[in-house]
């Protein structure tokens, strides 16, 4: 299992699209990709409404925790995500 | 019976006359009560079916809407779509079948209202909205369970108007369109989806109808005037004729001018005219863009800033933005920050009260002094550049200090994303209102410092001829036709285009019929209006020949008065057309 922590680019905060951008680009992987907030609640990568429910706001640090055969190229592609600060 | 009116909010323009029919949700009986134990397995297949179904059905909705509808509409309809596919939706419902052995109806009613509720908990509007989409899908999936086939209004056999309660944004798009001429429901609002969506299938709507179904019958004559947001039941023969008459006109002015609304505008002798739109939303970009505009020439975003607690943010701004610019891309679309000040009331911006609020602390004075709020929304502007073609325009702008110091702030905004890493159009085109006579006089020496001036008028002739339209004992004096304007409009598109600098007039002026020949004469490049006058316009663009144009402003700067020039340009209307645009 991979593991790693990201900070929420306070600027913008994590809405809708980037959240939509998330679950798009991890569908693809096989591998099982959750985020977890500080509290240690967590949600899958791939679910939208599960993303939407954790209420992550800018400025937030998040763990995400990747396990499955492709987990480190789908390490790649997240860590792609937050230096893209998701397309935005 | 006799004939009855309701009003309620026009979001799609059109007047259409035909027979009612009612349309009311099917009531679902909640299928309460548990189940056995042994039967869960067979009902979870059963949603298994139900979902397949439902995502089968709005992957046809898509393929079959996406010449019609826009990104927006489209990208609501791919919600659905995800949402059916969301590892927490589905899971969540079979999950719950088979924990706590009730029937996949309740459970999925349940699952959904939960994530609407977290969705209509969100802090800003546009999340709030989603709920809706939410609950949408949520009810095509349990249409889907009953089995009922497809949707009752997507084929409804013979001509009506459509009258609901209310109509989610799949009913609207799946609405048979060869047979419903219009509709009008009791609930909805101008932004909501089903709007929207009625305004990109260009079914005549009228949403926010007061006792509308109590009032009336199926099968009863109804007339719906998309345009004001009038519906009238059991019309008299008086009224009936009226409508008729209008409809009539309408028909007739497409014929006329319908021809050119999808073409570039040139004149007869080839000068290339963009004849462009003013907007205040992305519902007006729909319609402008529809009456064949090339471009919006003014986006007024005050609309964004009126009625709220708080300044709209920067996400907010930007979604709008971007929605609009989407609409036009590759077309550009001119953003006009703020321009607002003491005449209207801000509860988040305290103005003071000012004796004059039209001299006074307004639009880019105002920006310049609240830096916060002018760079969130040149940021929010700069964000949405790269989805399409956006201008950043400045309003008032008195001078060169002035526009210097609007073009820093323009910089600041660009650094501070550049340094945040974010995107945005690096040769996006920078310009300037033309509305204050201290400007048209400067205007060699602004020029160089845009690309493009845009020349309000309704101002220019307040600044200029100092009168108040709204006070009806001087505002006889309310005239753009004034040689003094001529003159100004003259003296800008000479020091513009001496400075390869754009002209465009954003007032009313450009949309008048009778001055569009004398625009054309004084050198404009681009004339924005009201969308209901774009496809006059280009049709009247196609007559001209520049040549006799320019004579003609040579003359109106050379008149002593108002009433001169205005009999100048009716002698030149009569002269130019025999008589055609009478249909006007």
């Amino acid at each position: 299992m991979l593991s790693r922590q990201f900070t929420i680019q306070n600027q913008y905060g994590f809405h809708l699209r980037p959240a939509q951008v998330m679950v798009e680009k991890m569908t693809p992987f096989e591998a099982k990709v959750t985020v977890k907030k500080a509290d240690g609640t967590g949600a899958d990568a791939k679910s939208l409404l599960g993303l939407m429910s954790l209420g992550l706001t800018g400025g937030q640090t998040v763990r995400v925790e990747i396990s499955g055969r492709d987990e480190e190229r789908a390490m790649a592609a997240m860590e792609e995500l937050f230096k893209n600060n998701f397309g935005e | 019976m006799a004939e009855k009116t309701f009003e309620g909010i026009g979001v799609s323009r059109g007047i259409r006359r035909g027979k009612a029919l009612l349309y009311r949700h099917a009531a679902r009986p909640a299928e309460q009560g548990g189940i056995p134990a042994a039967e869960a397995e067979n009902e979870v297949e059963r949603l298994d079916r139900a979902v397949d179904r439902a995502s089968r059905e709005v992957d046809a909705l898509i393929a079959r809407s996406s010449e019609t509808l826009g990104k927006e509409e489209l990208s609501v309809l791919r919600g659905q779509k995800t949402l059916l596919s969301d590892p927490a939706y589905c899971p969540e419902i079979r999950k719950r079948i088979r924990e706590k052995l009730i029937r996949p109806e309740q459970a999925v009613s349940q699952v959904t209202e939960q994530y609407a509720a977290l969705f209509e908990k969100m802090p800003n509007s546009y999340m709030r909205e989603r709920a809706t989409d939410v609950r949408d899908a949520g009810n095509r999936l349990l249409a889907a369970l009953s089995g009922a086939r497809g949707n009752a209004l997507s084929s409804v056999g013979r001509p009506v108007i459509l009258v609901a309660d209310d109509l989610s944004p799949s009913d609207t798009v799946q609405l048979d369109r060869r047979n419903v001429l219009a509709f009008a429901t009791e609930k909805g609002g101008r932004t909501s989806h089903t709007s929207i969506f009625a305004k990109s299938l260009r079914i005549p709507a009228v949403v926010g109808v007061a006792g509308l179904l109590e009032g009336v019958r199926d099968g009863e004559e109804l007339i719906v005037d998309g345009g004001r947001g009038v519906c009238i039941a059991d019309p008299s023969p008086a009224t009936a004729g009226r409508y008729e008459k209008e409809m009539e006109r309408e028909r007739k002015r497409e014929e006329l001018y319908g021809r050119f609304k999808n073409r570039p505008a040139r004149t007869a002798d080839g000068k290339r005219i963009l004849v462009a739109a003013n907007v205040g939303s992305y519902a007006d970009a729909l319609d402008s863009r529809a009456e064949g505009a090339e471009g919006v020439g003014l986006f007024r975003t005050e609309q964004l800033y009126l009625s709220r607690r708080s300044a709209p943010d920067e996400e907010t701004q930007f979604r709008e933005y971007k929605k609009v610019a989407e609409c036009y891309a590759p077309r550009e679309v001119i953003v006009r920050t703020l321009d607002i000040g003491g005449d209207k009331a801000l509860s988040y911006l305290d103005i003071g009260k000012e004796a004059n609020p039209f001299l006074g602390y307004r639009a880019i004075r105002l920006c310049l002094g609240r830096k916060d709020l002018f760079l969130t929304q040149l940021r929010a502007i700069l964000r949405a550049s790269r989805y399409g073609k956006l201008a950043v325009m400045f309003p008032m702008i008195s001078g060169y200090e002035e526009l210097a110091a609007a073009k820093r702030a323009l910089q600041e905004a660009k650094d501070q994303l550049r340094k945040a890493g974010v995107p945005f159009d690096g040769d996006i085109r920078v310009g300037m209102m033309v509305e204050i006579p201290s400007a048209a006089l400067m205007a060699d020496v602004l020029a160089p410092e845009v690309d493009f001036f845009s020349i309000g008028t309704n101002d220019l002739v307040q600044y200029s001829v100092a009168v108040d339209r709204g006070n009806e004992r001087v505002s006889y004096l309310y005239d753009y036709c004034h040689p003094a304007v001529v003159r100004l409009i003259r003296r800008v598109s000479e020091a513009a285009h001496a400075n390869g600098t754009q002209v465009c007039m954003c007032g009313g002026m450009a949309g008048d019929a009778l001055a569009v020949p004398l625009l054309v004469g004084l050198g404009l490049d681009e004339l924005s209006m009201a969308a209901d006058s774009v496809a006059q316009v280009k049709y009247l663009v196609g007559k001209l020949g520049t040549e006799d144009c320019r004579r003609l402003a040579d003359a109106a700067a050379a008149c002593r008065s108002t009433r001169e020039v205005r009999a100048l340009l009716e002698k030149f209307r009569r002269e130019s057309s025999g008589g055609e645009d009478a249909a006007r």
